[in-house]
Formats: C-alpha cells, sequence, structure tokens
C-alpha cells in the first residue's frame, strides 16, 4: 500500500530526524565541515536563488495588478503582492527550486557513497557516518536553505518593486504601500516557513541518500523519491501553516492577511 | 582450518546464519570455520553465493542473532557495542567498489583512520601513511584523488588504507575484480607481502579461481567453496579442482550445463 509506505518513510524520517538532533546536543557537530558544505550547497545555489526571486517577485505583481485593475485598486499592489509573496508563493516556490538543486544534490552525494561503500568503510573504522557524514550535512542544508529562501524572499519584493515600474505604478508608492498590509506576523510566518522548508530539505534529501541501495540505479531511486517527497511535504507543511496562522488570526486577531 | 580452538586462532565461526528481510531463504546457512594468524583462507562461488554478505557479517556491518563469530576468543554477539567496536578495530576489510572516500586525497584516505582511532601525532601518522603508501606502490600520488588514480591504484589504495591499522585479520572482497592479469598479479603480490610481514590472518572472497588456484598452490592456502550460504566444501587447490561435487565441478570448469543457472555463473 502506497500511503502505508510513505507513513513508514515519514517515521523513518521522523527518527532520523531525531537522531540528529541527539548527536548535536552532545556537542558531535563538526562544525568546519558544515562551513565547507554551506559552501558547497549554499554559496553555489545563491545565483539561481536570485534569478528565480526576481521573476517570482515579477510574476506575483504582474497577476495581482490584472486583478486588481478590475477594482480599480492599483494602489494596494505593493502590499498585497508583498504579503502574498511573503506569505506563500515566495517560500513553497523558491523551496521548490532548492529541493531541485541543494536536496538533489545532497541525496545523489549520499547514495553514492552508500552504494559505493564508503559509508560502510566508515562505519568499518569504527566510527559513525550519521556523525561524520550526515550531520554536518543536515546542518548545511538547513542553514544554507533557510539563508537562501531569506534572500530569495527580499529578492521576490525587489523583484516585485522592479516589474511595478516597468507595468507603469510608481515605484515609491508600491514601496509605501507595503507596511499597509504586511504585517509584522506576515515576516514572522514566512522566517518560520523559511526554517521549516529547510529542515525539511535537509532530513529528505540526507534520508534519502543514506537509505539508497543497489547501484546506480538505486541513487537514481533515492533522488527522484527525494524530490517527490520534499514537494509533498513542502506543500502539506505550507497548508497546515497556513491554516494555523489563519487560526491564530481569528483566535488573536493578529496579523491580518 | 577446525574448530577447535588454539592460541593462534584469530577468527571462529559458529552456526553462522544470516536471512535479509523479506528475502525467501538465508543468505548465510549454518556456516562454521575458523581461521589462525598467518592463515589465507580463500572464500569461492558463484554470484549471490554469500561472500560479500559473510564478510560484511564478519565486520559488523550486518548483524546476526544465530550462530556466532569469535574475534581472538571473544564472542562478538555476546559483547557491549563499545567492546565490540573496541575488538573490530584489529579486523579490517577491502570493499569490492573499492569504499574509498572520493572527496578526500590518497593521502587524506590513509590519514583518516589514523586520526580517528590511533593516538599518534600528526608528524607520526603522516610517517606511518607514507611508508604504507610506499609499501602499495603509491608513492608520488599521495595528493592526487581516488578518481584521478587507475582501477588498480584504487585496489592498492584500499589495500594500504586497511593495512594502516595493522589489524590482526584481513577480508579482502573481490580484490581483483574487473583488473588485467598483471595488475591482478600485483595485487596478490601486495597482499601476500603484506601477510608474511605482519602474519596477518587473511580471508579472500572472490570469483577470480586463477586467483585462488595459484596462491593455494603456492602457498598451500585452504580453500572454502560457498553455495546458497554453506560452505559445501573446503579444500586444497587440487582438492576442489577434484571435487565431485557437481556445482564445484562445473563452476571450477566454467561448464554451461549443470545445476548452476546462468544468473548465478554471470
Amino acid at each position: 500500500m502506497p500511503s502505508l509506505s510513505f507513513l513508514t518513510t515519514l517515521g523513518g524520517m521522523i527518527l532520523f530526524a531525531w537522531e540528529c538532533v541527539l548527536l548535536t546536543l552532545q556537542r558531535k557537530t563538526k562544525w568546519h565541515q558544515v562551513l565547507d558544505q554551506i559552501f558547497q550547497v549554499g554559496v553555489r545555489s545563491l545565483g539561481l536563488t536570485v534569478v528565480a526571486g526576481l521573476f517570482v517577485g515579477a510574476i506575483m505583481a504582474l497577476q495581482i495588478d490584472l486583478q486588481l485593475k478590475d477594482f480599480g485598486a492599483e494602489a494596494f499592489l505593493g502590499g498585497l503582492s508583498t504579503s502574498t509573496t511573503l506569505r506563500n508563493i515566495g517560500p513553497v516556490l523558491i523551496a521548490f527550486l532548492l529541493s531541485g538543486k541543494v536536496g538533489a544534490y545532497t541525496s545523489a552525494e549520499l547514495g553514492t557513497m552508500e552504494v559505493t561503500d564508503q559509508l560502510n568503510a566508515i562505519r568499518l573504522l569504527g566510527a559513525s557516518p550519521l556523525e561524520y557524514i550526515i550531520l554536518p550535512r543536515i546542518w548545511a542544508v538547513v542553514i544554507s536553505s533557510f539563508l537562501l529562501l531569506i534572500v530569495g524572499l527580499m529578492i521576490t519584493i525587489f523583484g516585485g518593486i522592479i516589474f511595478a515600474e516597468v507595468i507603469g505604478v510608481n515605484a515609491l508608492n508600491y514601496i509605501q504601500n507595503i507596511p499597509r498590509i504586511v504585517t509584522v506576523w506576515s515576516i514572522v510566518l514566512s522566517v518560520i516557513k523559511s526554517f521549516l522548508f529547510g529542515a525539511i530539505i535537509a532530513v529528505v534529501s540526507c534520508y534519502k541518500g543514506y537509505h539508497a541501495k543497489g547501484g546506480s540505479v538505486g541513487v537514481g531511486i533515492a533522488v527522484q523519491s527525494c524530490a517527490v517527497t520534499n514537494l509533498i511535504l513542502i506543500i502539506i507543511t505550507d497548508f497546515l501553516l497556513s491554516m494555523a496562522s489563519s487560526c491564530l488570526q481569528d483566535i488573536f486577531k493578529v496579523g491580518y492577511l | 582450518m577446525g574448530l577447535s580452538q588454539n592460541e593462534n586462532e584469530v577468527l571462529r565461526v559458529e552456526e553462522l546464519s544470516f536471512i535479509f528481510p523479506d528475502a525467501s531463504g538465508p543468505a548465510i546457512d549454518r556456516l562454521s570455520f575458523s581461521l589462525n594468524s598467518s592463515d589465507i583462507f580463500f572464500l569461492i562461488g558463484p554470484s549471490g553465493a554469500g561472500k560479500t554478505t559473510l564478510l560484511k557479517l564478519l565486520v559488523g556491518i550486518y548483524s546476526s542473532k544465530d550462530g556466532e563469530i569469535y574475534f581472538q576468543g571473544a564472542p562478538l554477539g555476546k559483547l557491549s557495542q563499545s567492546h565490540k567496536k573496541l575488538v573490530l578495530k584489529r579486523v579490517a576489510m577491502t570493499f569490492q567498489r573499492s569504499g574509498l572516500f572520493d572527496s578526500l586525497t590518497v593521502l587524506e584516505n590513509l590519514l583518516f583512520p589514523l586520526r580517528e582511532l590511533t593516538l599518534l601525532t600528526a608528524k607520526e601518522r603522516l610517517q606511518l601513511a607514507e611508508q604504507i603508501l610506499g609499501q602499495v606502490n603509491l608513492t608520488g600520488a599521495e595528493s592526487k584523488y581516488p578518481f584521478e588514480i587507475s582501477g588498480g591504484m584504487q585496489k592498492r589504495l584500499g589495500i594500504a588504507r586497511a593495512l594502516v591499522l595493522q589489524p590482526e585479520l584481513i577480508l579482502y572482497d573481490d580484490p581483483t575484480a574487473g583488473l588485467d592479469p598483471i595488475t591482478s598479479h600485483h595485487i596478490v603480490d601486495v597482499i601476500l607481502t603484506a601477510k608474511n610481514k605482519k602474519k596477518t590472518a587473511t580471508l579472500i572472497a572472490t570469483s577470480d579461481l586463477d586467483l585462488a588456484f595459484s596462491v593455494s598452490k603456492k602457498t598451500a592456502a585452504k580453500i572454502g567453496f560457498l553455495y546458497q550460504g554453506k560452505l559445501i566444501q573446503v579444500g586444497t587447490e587440487k582438492e576442489i579442482c577434484d571435487s565431485r561435487n557437481p556445482i564445484i565441478h562445473q563452476f571450477t570448469r566454467g561448464l554451461l550445463q549443470g545445476p548452476l543457472t546462468a544468473s548465478e555463473l554471470s
């Protein structure tokens, strides 16, 4: 049953993440390796994030402007476009891109290490692959993805501003409208989503790579499964967080939009 | 080769069985043998016979509750995890697919186990690593990455990494797979030199019958024939060659007709 298999994988990933948290609490993280990995997976994804962010911002500005024109409410473009981008579309789209770039790289690298006995060689030396290989990558991917998401979100806002000028909306008006609709809560929600999506990409890609089996075919399956699982979990998490945010908003009357 | 315990005994396997989850039959089936220091033991058999699985059981990558593995008299199954780790530090293994760390250079591949498992100073580690690299003729390749050196050099580096901690038992998983005859010959020399130097017990799993038979002829090493997880015959090169067992007969002569299927012979 596919649903049962998905739940089993989900349970496995939660235990895997928990094991990594325990190792971190035991101060087993090798931070110099984390920095190396941040360069490998994070810095090299910056260009992609910037380009994607600019276009996401522009698309959102264009789409929302079309809707607002019907009501003669173009003045609200800056606030509405930024709010929607920050709270939903931006984190999700950039997380999708990062799951393809960072997630696929990490799961393929770990999968290759597993099927070529590199992880067994570490086990044989009495060391733990979780400590030496997985933990630095988990933290590197969490930190990189989180920072890239934050950078990406700022770039989406910038992309929106640039495109607003192109379609004839004054950039200053666009910017001035942002704080009228975007609240602190929108930013907090965006940061929470960025962190959680980063954690999802890290755990899923490391878990799938670490459990790859059966040569190059196994690595292919691990990468494919990593991509699908990341997309599903990011979408579900986005939905749950948006629901939770909506409930909190109703209860505490915080952060309209 | 026998079941009685003695002072020179390094490894004893008693009634060891192992089954993979979801598998219909055991990968290793009530297998028993022992190995003394300085012994060489060849494990031959068709693909999927359980050679690699057995090696992985012996070094603790897989674990089984059926049967027992004794390393220098210590039953691995009854030891605590930390004690078992300590005992297994004296066992080394080379992998069929080399298992080299491809993000580390040749020299770093040797320094990694020394840094993690010994109390040597940085200078001592470097000296030992360079000495072992010289032993396997890899001097000059220190700064290269595993993917920058040939298959034969990778195998030698794998052996060097196994030797660097001066183990008392070394397991080789198909050490000459995919190599030309001259390189294979060189690998055999490296293995035999290492074994003679330290009197290391050596277990070689291989599909290379020429390798097993030629070394067995020279050193009187025993050969065990593994089939479907069972050691169906143990003997000298001559005993295995003259075996009347139809499976061994077909395998050693490379016959297409016989009890072994095409997939087992591939």
